[in-house]
Formats: C-alpha cells, structure tokens, sequence
C-alpha cells in the first residue's frame, strides 16, 4: 500500500527551531491540508516529506511510485515556452521528446491553455495562465502523489475553482494523493479529507479534523457551515490569532 | 539547428527594421560634412573624399594585410578572453569563496588604464605581436569574466528547487536551468569585450608595432594626410558595427527572446 | 482603439457618433468624401489634358508667361485642398468621436468654392492673380477653421495635423505674394517648400489612415494581431524631410543635402519596417504592399535626389523629385480615395484587378518621369506617356467607385 508516513519530525535553520515533533499520516487517495499562518514552518514541512530538503531528525518514509510538486508562483522556466516548461517532467523521466509534447499539448488545453499560447514564453503570460502551465507541469506526468504549495494563493476566484474542480474530480476517482499545504481555511474544508492545524514558533501539529462527505458533494453551504464552525474553535482562534486585541 | 534557421528567417525583418538607424548615421554624416565646409578638408576633409579614398584603398593589398594582421591580434587576443574569462568566470562564481577573492583584482584590472598595460607590455614583450595581444587580453578578459562570475552568482534558486522536484537528471539540469541564464550574461559580456578588444587593438599597434592598422593610422598621422586617416577610421567603425549589428546582434536578439 | 466587441457589420458605429438631421440630403453630398470622389478624379483627368495640350503647344494659356510654376501650383495646392477636404470631413468625426460630420448644403458650398477655386486657376490671366488667392487662400483657411477642434485639443493628439495646415497656408500665401510681386523669393523655391510640408503632412495622415485600415483589414481577414505605425518612426521621417526641405531651400547645391536626401530615404523606408508584426505576415495583404509603396516611392525621390547631389555626372534633382510627387504623393491620394472609398461606403477593403492596376500604373509612371535623366533620347515620349499612365488610375476609380459613391453605403447607416 503506497503512503506518506512522518513519524518525530524535527527541523531546525542554524539555531532557529522550525519543526517540532510532525506525525501524520497520508493514505493513497487521500487529501491531507496542513494549515497554519504564514511563516509557520508549512513550506519547511512540505519540502521535508518532498525530499527537497534533507531530514535531520526523525522520519519521512514516503512509499508512493512517484510525486511531483506545483509550487506557489509557478517557477517556469523563463526561456522555455508554454510547451517545452510543461513536458519538462516527463522529459526528466526519459520519455521520448515527440511523446512528451504530444502529451503536454493535450494536458494544456485540459487545462484552459489555447493552441495560440503553446509557442508563448512565460513573460507573455497572464499570472493565472502561468499557474496553469505550473499544473499542467505538475500532472502531466501523472504523479501518484501531489504536492501543492498554496498554488491558488494569487489566483481570482474563477481559475482558482476550476483548477480545484479538477483536483476534485482526481481525487474523487482515486487517481492522486494529494498533500497540501495552504493559510486559507476554506479552500482546505472544500478539498480536504483531513486538516491538520499547524501552530508556529515552532511549528508543531495541534489539531486534526477530519470530513468525510465526498469532494464532489461538498456545496458551497457545506464549505460556509464548515468554515463558520471551525472559526469557533478555539485552537483556531490561538492558532491564527483571531481574538481583538 | 532549429535555431540557426529560426535566426536566419528572422534576419532579413531585422535588417529591414535598421532604416531608422541608417537615417541618423546619413544624418551624422551631414553634420560631418558641415564640418568640412566650415573648417576646410585639411581639417576635415568632405566625407565623400574620405569615402573615395577608402575605396582606393580597399583596392590596395598592402591595405588589406595591416587589415588582416590587425583582426589576427584582436581575434588572438579575444579569443584567449572569450574562453579564459567564461571558464574562470563560471568557476569562480560557483564557488562563494572564491568569488569574494577575484572581484578586488578583477577590479584592479578594469580600473588599470590600458594605455599603462601597454607601457608594461612594451617593457615585457617588446615590440610586437605578443605587446598588443597581451594589452587585447587584459583589456577584455574582465569584462567576459564579471559577465561569466554574474551569470553563476545569480541562478535563481527557485529554480533550482523546481529542478530537484521534477528530479532532472544533470545534464537536463545543466542545458535547460542553468545554461540559459549564464549565457544570457555572457553573451553581453562577450559582445562589449569584443568591442573593448578591437579599440584597444588599434592603440596598442599605433604605439607599439610598426604594421597593423594602428601603425598605419599613425604614419597617416605624421604625413597629415587626414583623409586616410578618416579612412581608416571608417574601416574600424564600419568592421565593428558590421560585426556588432550584423552578426551578434541578430543571434542575441533570438536569445533574448524569452526576456522582458 | 479597435473595440473588439462590436459587431462586425458596424464598422460605421466607429465612424461618428451623431448625424445631423438634415432634411433631403441627396446621397452625393451625404458625407464629406462624397462629392470630392466624385469631382477630384475627372478634374485629374481633363486637367492632365490640358496639360498635355498646353506643354504640346496646342492650347495657349499664358498663365502669367510662367506656366512651370503655375503647373507646380495646381498640381500641388488645387488637388491637396480637395484630398485634405476630404481626409478631414471623414477621419475627424473619427478621430474625434462626438464631432458632427459636415453634410449637406454646408458641404455643397465648400465644394462650390474648391470649384471655384480650379475655375479661377485656369483662368487666371482673365480673372487675375488675387482672385485667384483669395479663392484658394479661403478654401485652405477654411479647411484650418474645421480642423480647430484637432489643435485646441487637450491632449493634443493629432494636433501636428492642424500645425502643418497652417504652414500650409503660410507657405500658400507667401507663393502669391511672390508671383503678385509683394515678395522677392522666386516661385519656384517656394514650392520646393511646399512640397516638403505636403510630405510632412502626408506622413501625418498617412500614419493615421494606415494604422485604421490595415487593422481593419485584419479584422475583416480574422488575422489575430495588431499593427501599430510607432509614432517616434514617422516622427524620424518627418524631421529628416522638414531638414532637408529648410537646406534646399537656403544651401540649394551643397554636399550636405546630398546626405540629408539619404537620411530622408532611409527614415522614410524604415515606416515600412512597423510592418512587421509580433506574430503574423501581412506582407502578402495586397493592401499592406499598397500603403508601402508611397513610402518606397517617397524613399526613392529623396535617395536619388541625395546621390544626385553628391554626383558631379548627373543633374536630375527635379526628374528625381516627380518619384516624391508623382509617385508618392500620387498614390498617397489614391490609397486615400480607395480606402475611403470603400470603407465609407459600408463595405470592406477589396484588392482587385482594378486596385493593382491603379497602384501599379502609378508606379510605373512615377518612373517613367523619374528616370528621364537616364534616357535622355526619349525624353518627350517619356513626358508624354508617364502623364498619360500617371491618368488611367483615375478613369479606373470612376469605373469601379462611382456607383458606390452615387448610392447609399451598402450596411444601410448613414453617410
């Protein structure tokens, strides 16, 4: 059974404590949101479980077949165009260039990109066309496993649902694991089937809350009620620092 | 390949996009023909005497060996630069320590005159091809070597990162993240060595060799025969704009394309 | 300034605003490029002919025994007037939406005085100079009162339009001082000068009709870019042409024109480099290859008149300029009356064997005049047939244009 397990995790910068004590762990099919406010170690965290940066004490097993990772500002590559920034994954796996950008075409207009963009650079891009590219980079080579490091943080509301949707549709088909880190409550409660609330100075776990209603049946209501419950939650309160002072 | 064709069927709307560039260098010469009417052809002489004498002179062999013994210094020279300097330069801006150490001297050789190097040279290597090939590399190996050092220094670690995600395998690392960001510093850099190169060959022969172009433009000098001197000056100028905008430009327009 | 949403049969919601309600407008005088198209190609034609009568000796109009430059005059001023008239009754509303467009009686008097204004030309030594001034004179004053909203403009975008106008007319008035005896610079000189402003003002306008229609044009053609004339190039051109104008006009034999008319050749041509877009070809857009070639024409007239200074074998300066006159300033005409033609009229812009022939013709007889320093043997024959070529054009417009000129526009709006 492929899984992310994270069992004691510790994680310091020089003399600053980052992580302390980390243990969950992520099923196959599973959507697990670690939130938490900005500068709270969530970044840290997701680069230890992807091997982005080396564990120093405790332990990431991760034993899916194979991940790969959106980042928050897409990070392309600048003198690539539209088509050669989204099969660079799969060139990297050593798939076959002319395989590579068949594919890659055919995941860009999935994604919203027109046939007009393909040969465009990134600086001719709009933002939100940027994080499609980064997605469609991410999902092109069919990852069992997803990193998402708050990749709608700068979107508008409409791009920022239909790239949801299409996670959504992923997860409810059981295609992806999806490990995800995010400073926006709701978006967790629409995506997630656990939340771990993460508190800073140093980052360590304080809660868990689990939902399991279907993503594909979770309604705007749904995601209010939630998202108004939750607010009442003390560990939330502390955690975001809600209270007026 | 692809690119090599790519820059030869964008060069004819680039050529065609130089009009307005040719339309201020014609008025340039106006301005210079003013100049000749107000203070005489001894002076200045009329660019049209000077672009006839020019072309009796291309006609002349003997011209075109000082012309060829000339760009065999410079490109000697630049040539030592382009690949001392890029590798140097690479090297020294993957390693921190080192790029601490070589900006002081890299300093010192830019703020060194070249005229000095060429006092010392002339110490050193007497007259001769070695003195005006040692100034060309001192003069240029700086510039290509900050161009190379800057390049390393700022490769975007976000990018990096990305690479490692998407676990590239090294030589996909090499040509599609970092490459393409070093070249776009030293491309630059290799174009205004080049041009730092050609000027400083010219001097270094004018005051330390007795053939070459420089040698040339200094006996044109002690005759006063100021048309040949204009002559001569047009054949430096036009062989750097030649090279400048007609070969490096085109290239470095296609890879810059990705830029802002 | 192409608003994509709006609907494609409405081209002339861009056209103006309001139209005025003036009762019984008959459909020649329903908009301001109407009865000029009408009146301006035959007036080429019979003019050509009795041009070609007077140079042959045929008919003797003394024309104040200077018939040269009262030539120059006519083919300059007489024919400018009617194509700035009509460049600024359809393009103004255009270019200032909310303007209302100049129709009907208002119109018919304006174009009594163009006519009266030709009348009194060919008639001069009857009716006599100042008549004639003051017929001219007013119709340009009168063109620079209905072009003030253009120079009191806040913004001042086309303003460079309305300040050429006026020196213009300074320039017109000073040429009838000259010949009245009121002034002692010659004649001729004084049209070199206007020529040179004629250029800048056609550079001007051309920018503006060039940069509207070629974008039209893509749009019609569902070619996905967009074509921008940059202003600094015209601006390039303008400077070169208004310096080389002021040196002809002071230093008319030195050397440093001889590189000024290169400068101006080059500067010229490089308005042609804008058409190079980002991502599409349009050269192969017959229209496109139209408008270039005034700027080609232009660029040849100014170079060969440079090298033709510079070049103690040759003496063509003037030959060399018909390449600027006949040839540029002919076809800038044409594209002007074509374009207008067609888009004024409720239709879109339509290359045919009609268009090539008037643009080709033109050219051919731009060169035909031009080059006469190089055939010197045939030089009458040449005299002859590039004005007879140079007509044809203009017969060619009253065959294909005159039916859309006479009815209504084809998308049923007004104007």
């Amino acid at each position: 059974m492929e899984r992310l397990e994270v069992k004691g995790l510790n994680h310091h910068f020089g003399f600053t404590e980052i992580l302390r004590d980390i243990n969950f762990t992520l099923e196959k099919g599973q959507m697990l949101s670690i939130v938490g406010p900005s500068g709270g170690g969530k970044t840290t965290l997701l680069h230890l479980c992807a091997g982005l940066l080396d564990v120093e004490e405790g332990k990431v097993t991760n034993t899916f077949a194979s991940n790969s990772f959106a980042f928050q500002e897409g990070r392309l590559l600048p003198w690539k165009n539209v088509i050669d920034n989204i099969a660079l994954g799969l060139l990297a796996k050593g798939e076959k260039t002319s395989i590579a950008i068949e594919k890659s075409k055919k995941i860009a207009l999935r994604f919203g990109l027109e046939e007009s963009d393909f040969e465009k650079f990134p600086k001719d891009l709009s933002g939100g066309m940027r994080q499609r590219v980064s997605f469609a980079r991410a999902l092109v080579v069919e990852p069992s496993l997803l990193f998402l490091d708050e990749p709608f943080s700068a979107l508008d509301i409409g791009l920022k649902k239909e790239l949801q949707t299409v996670l959504i549709e992923m997860i409810a088909n059981k295609e992806i694991s999806i490990l995800f880190i995010t400073h926006d409550l709701m978006e967790a409660i629409r995506l997630s089937d656990e939340i771990l609330l993460l508190k800073a100075d140093p980052g360590h776990i304080v809660k868990k809350f689990t939902y399991s209603l279907p993503q594909n049946e979770r309604d705007d209501k749904f995601v209010y009620g939630e998202s108004a419950k939750i607010l009442q939650d003390a560990e939330i309160i502390d955690t975001f620092e809600l209270e007026l002072k | 390949m692809k690119f090599i064709i790519k820059i030869l069927k964008d060069f004819p709307a680039y050529l065609w996009s130089g009009w307005g560039a040719i339309a201020s260098i014609f008025l340039f010469i106006a301005f210079w023909d003013i100049g000749n009417q107000v203070y005489g052809a001894l002076v200045l002489p009329s660019p049209l005497e000077t672009f006839k004498t020019l072309t009796t002179m291309l006609q002349d062999e003997s011209v075109w060996k000082e012309i060829n013994i000339t760009l065999y210094r410079a490109s000697v020279g630049f040539g030592l630069s382009l690949i001392f300097g890029s590798l140097l330069g690479l090297l020294a801006g993957f390693f921190v320590t080192a790029s601490i150490m070589s900006r002081p001297i890299v300093t010192i050789l830019v703020g060194m005159p070249p005229i000095a190097w060429i006092v010392l040279a002339m110490i050193w290597f007497g007259m001769g091809d070695e003195t005006v090939i040692f100034t060309v590399i001192v003069a240029s190996f700086p510039i290509i070597f900050v161009g190379a050092l800057q390049g390393t220094r700022t490769l975007d670690d976000d990018l990096k990162e990305m690479a490692d995600s998407f676990k590239l395998p090294w030589h996909m690392k090499f040509f599609d993240v970092y490459f393409p960001h070093i070249f776009s510093y030293v491309f630059p850099a290799w174009v205004s060595g080049l041009g730092m190169a050609w000027k400083i060959v010219i001097m270094a022969e004018l005051l330390a060799t007795s053939d070459g172009m420089g040698a040339s433009l200094a006996v044109s000098r002690s005759q006063l025969d100021t048309p040949t001197t204009l002559a001569l000056v047009v054949i430096m100028i036009g062989s750097l704009m030649f090279i400048e905008y007609i070969i490096l430009e085109p290239i470095k327009r296609e890879v810059e394309l990705w830029r802002d | 300034m192409n608003d994509n949403s709006r609907e494609e049969s409405n081209h002339a919601n861009n056209h103006y605003l309001y139209y005025p309600d003036e009762k019984d407008v008959p459909t020649y005088l329903a908009y301001g490029f109407r009865p000029i198209f009408l009146l301006l190609p035959p007036y080429i034609v019979i003019s050509m002919i009795l041009w070609a009568l007077v140079w042959s000796g045929y008919l003797n109009i003394p024309f104040m025994d200077n018939t040269l430059t009262w030539h120059v005059y006519e083919m300059l001023f007489g024919i400018l007037t009617a194509g700035v008239l009509a460049f600024l009754t359809t393009g103004l509303p255009e270019l200032f939406p909310g303007m209302v467009p100049f129709i009907g009686k208002r119109l018919k008097y304006i174009m009594i005085l163009w006519i009266a204004g030709r009348v009194s030309f060919w008639f001069i030594d009857i009716t006599g100079v100042y008549l004639t001034a003051i017929l001219n004179l007013s119709m340009l004053l009168w063109l620079i009162w209905f072009a003030k909203d253009v120079v009191l403009d806040k913004l001042q975008r086309h303003s460079s339009l309305g300040y050429i106008l006026v020196v213009i007319f300074g320039i017109e008035t000073w040429f009838f001082a000259s010949v009245s005896g009121h002034a002692i610079t010659p004649s001729l000189d004084i049209l070199k000068v206007a020529l040179g402003a004629i250029v800048v003002l056609i550079l001007l306008a051309m920018r503006r009709v060039n940069m509207e229609s070629v974008n039209e044009l893509m749009e019609d053609k569902d070619i996905d870019d967009i074509y921008i004339a940059r202003p600094p190039v015209t601006n390039l051109a303008i400077f070169t042409v208004i310096l080389f104008t002021i040196v002809e006009f002071l230093y008319p034999d030195s050397s440093t024109l001889g590189w000024l008319g290169f400068a101006a050749g080059a500067a010229i041509l490089g308005i042609t480099s804008d058409y190079k877009l980002k991502d599409e070809f349009i050269l192969n857009q017959p229209f496109v290859l139209y408008y270039a070639s005034i700027f080609v024409m232009l660029s040849i007239g100014y170079t060969l008149m440079g090298w033709d200074l510079l070049n103690e074998d040759i003496y063509g300066i003037n030959h060399f300029r018909h390449f600027i006159t006949t040839g540029g300033i002919g076809l800038a005409y044409m594209m002007v009356i074509i374009t207008i033609g067609w888009i004024h009229t409720g239709r879109n812009l339509t290359s045919s064997i009609y268009t090539h022939l008037m643009i080709i013709l033109i050219i051919i007889a731009a060169f035909m005049r031009g080059l006469i320093p190089f055939f010197e043997e045939y030089s009458s024959e040449l005299y002859l047939w590039s004005a007879i070529v140079w007509t044809i054009p203009f017969l060619l417009y009253m065959k294909v244009f005159y039916k859309f000129l006479l009815t209504p526009r084809a998308d049923g709006i007004q104007g």
